[in-house]
């Protein structure tokens, strides 16, 4: 595989990580050439080289299922709305919401799948193709720098112990504390590209924060944790030193 | 903390070109070669990302990628030459994008654009570029803000006559084309002077270049009045603008071949990020004599992460100042 990108500017190209829970956008991907992700609620960034598809638990016990096995190269993008997109479902409730129809080459089995051994997040990630033929676990994909990364570095210099990538029930978090009466779990909202069903489990509480107040203030986000760590009794983990400010 | 504009008095919008490097991973058009089938429609998609980090930076300007829509005018490669069409949805919606967050979208194509061009082929293609980029800006619905920058071209010897050559082929593009063009004054040919004669044939607006200016300046104007008589060549229901830039003070290392090679600087090289005394000083006497208000394109190699540290630089060093800079 990697034989095919021996030029290294090649190995630059960028790639959206996209999140697939059901076969029929496997089969549409693979037979039609296309993808959709919703207008309202895309990722933070959405333009990309290449798409690979991260396929969820929802595959079963397909060896496909918690990896990403297959991309493709990114032809075109157009924005249609639901309607256009799939004139079937034209009486759908979001019929006239305007949805990225991404257009893609044919697709392509990475040599060396990549598996999500810890990872749970049903979010999108953006990578670099290097780092896509390279990873041997989704959680090596992430680029530095990002929101994620931003704020478990400042949890861990307040002293805290985060706990990565964690479920909370039904719920994937992407930052778990442990508190007195159970945990926090922290969704960088942003990324999100699914909405749950269901409440989280007994114990959990969860804190949304948008990925762009990481960026735009780090410090009213740790004052966010900090106070759900007090309402919630306290953390559990946090070591001796400098308090989170609050 | 969000930006408060003074009531009264000059303001100025900071912006940045083309490649944005505070935020890693955000690509400023589709640079694939065409054998990858690049297409505009990714290019856009790279734009919507690159605006939603405007947006988070309260970025008001900015310099879109001149290769935008890859291969749209080769002539060997009709299949690129649909782009436009083939866009049109995503182009409206990335204008609409741009109006909504206050953005004021420019371009500069490349120097191969040279309307002045002394071989009439190369004077043609320039032509045909320039249509080009205006039905881009066009196709965005965009207003008369967003301009098209180019510069005079090479003398070839006889600097008169290539003036006269680029007043003849500016006075032959359609209305629309003209109307978006503006002109910048060059750092070894065409100067201040010269590009403002231009004016005075054809009518386009004039873009002062301070660090070009700086390196040719025949006629000794100094910097503020050369401001003035730039930004009194924008007609009253556009805002003008101008680029800053500070010359690049230190060694570079080079390698070719497997050696190193030290290069000292020269003065029209752009350094990483700006000298913020000199920007201020310019600010300061902008603001002084009440100029009209006009946007600064920064053009540093450190890009945003540039633009974000005179930002922070204005605000330590001029306080009384950053109100009137965005």
């Amino acid at each position: 595989m990697s034989q095919e990108y021996t030029d290294p500017y090649s190995l630059k190209r960028t790639v959206l990580v996209a999140v697939v829970n059901n076969e029929a956008d496997l089969r549409r991907a693979a037979s039609e050439g296309w993808y959709r992700i919703p207008q309202r609620g895309a990722p933070r960034r959405v333009g990309a080289d290449y798409l690979a598809f991260y396929q969820t638990g929802a595959f079963g016990s397909e060896a496909e299922a918690r990896t990403i096995s297959y991309y493709a190269a990114v032809r075109r993008y157009q924005l249609l709305s639901r309607a256009e997109l799939l004139p079937d479902e034209a009486d759908h409730a979001r019929a006239e919401a305007y949805y990225f129809r991404i257009e893609i080459g044919p697709l392509m089995r990475l040599a060396q799948p990549v598996p999500a051994t810890t990872f749970r997040r049903l979010t999108f990630i953006h990578t670099t193709l290097e780092r896509l033929l390279n990873a041997r676990d989704v959680t090596e994909l992430k680029l530095e720098g990002e929101p994620f990364q931003t704020l478990w570095s400042a949890l861990r210099a307040s002293r805290l112990r985060p706990l990565p990538n964690r479920l909370a029930g039904d719920w994937p978090v992407d930052i778990a504390l442990r508190v007195r009466n159970g945990h926090l779990g922290i969704r960088l909202d942003e990324a999100s590209d699914m909405r749950e069903a269901h409440e989280p489990a007994d114990r959990w509480t969860i804190l949304r924060i948008p990925e762009s107040q990481i960026a735009a203030d780090l410090e009213s986000c740790l004052r966010a944790v900090g106070a759900a760590l007090v309402d919630l009794g306290g953390s559990l983990d946090a070591k001796a030193g400098r308090e989170i400010v609050l | 903390m969000p930006y408060r504009p003074v009531p009264n008095g000059t303001r100025v919008r900071l912006g940045f070109p083309v490649k944005v490097l505070g935020a890693t991973g955000l690509r400023s058009h589709d640079s694939r070669r065409w054998q990858n089938q690049p297409h505009l429609s990714v290019s856009l998609a790279y734009l919507r990302d690159i605006f939603l980090y405007l947006e988070r930076r309260e970025i008001r300007f900015y310099r879109m990628a001149g290769q935008l829509a890859p291969y749209l005018t080769h002539p060997d490669l009709p299949a690129f030459h649909s782009q436009l069409e083939e866009c049109s949805t995503e182009l409206a919606a990335i204008g609409d994008m741009a109006r909504e967050q206050s953005v004021r979208l420019t371009l500069h194509p490349g120097f191969y654009v040279q309307l002045s061009h002394p071989d009439a082929a190369l004077a043609a293609r320039s032509s045909l570029e320039l249509s080009a980029a205006t039905s881009l800006l066009d196709g965005m619905g965009l207003d008369g803000s967003s301009v098209v920058v180019v510069h005079v071209g090479g003398g070839h010897g006889d600097v008169a006559a290539a003036l006269e050559r680029f007043a003849r082929a500016a006075s032959l593009l359609p209305e629309d084309v003209r109307k978006r063009l503006v002109l910048e004054n060059g750092d070894r040919e065409f100067s201040l002077r010269d590009v403002v004669w231009l004016h005075r044939r054809t009518g386009i607006p004039v873009v002062l270049d301070t660090l070009h200016h700086r390196c040719h300046n025949p006629d000794a104007i100094p910097l503020l009045d050369a401001l003035k008589i730039a930004l009194a060549t924008w007609p009253e229901e556009i805002g003008p603008k101008i680029h800053v830039s500070s010359p690049r003070t230190a060694v570079r290392t080079l390698y070719r071949d497997g050696e190193a090679r030290v290069q000292m600087p020269l003065p029209h090289q752009h350094s990483d990020f700006l000298h913020p005394f000199e920007v201020i000083d310019l600010l300061e006497a902008a603001v002084s004599a009440r100029l009209r208000s006009f946007d600064i394109m920064l053009e540093a190699k450190a890009k945003d992460v540039a633009l974000l540290r005179l930002r922070e630089q204005i605000r330590r060093y001029a306080p009384n100042l950053a109100r009137h800079v965005q």
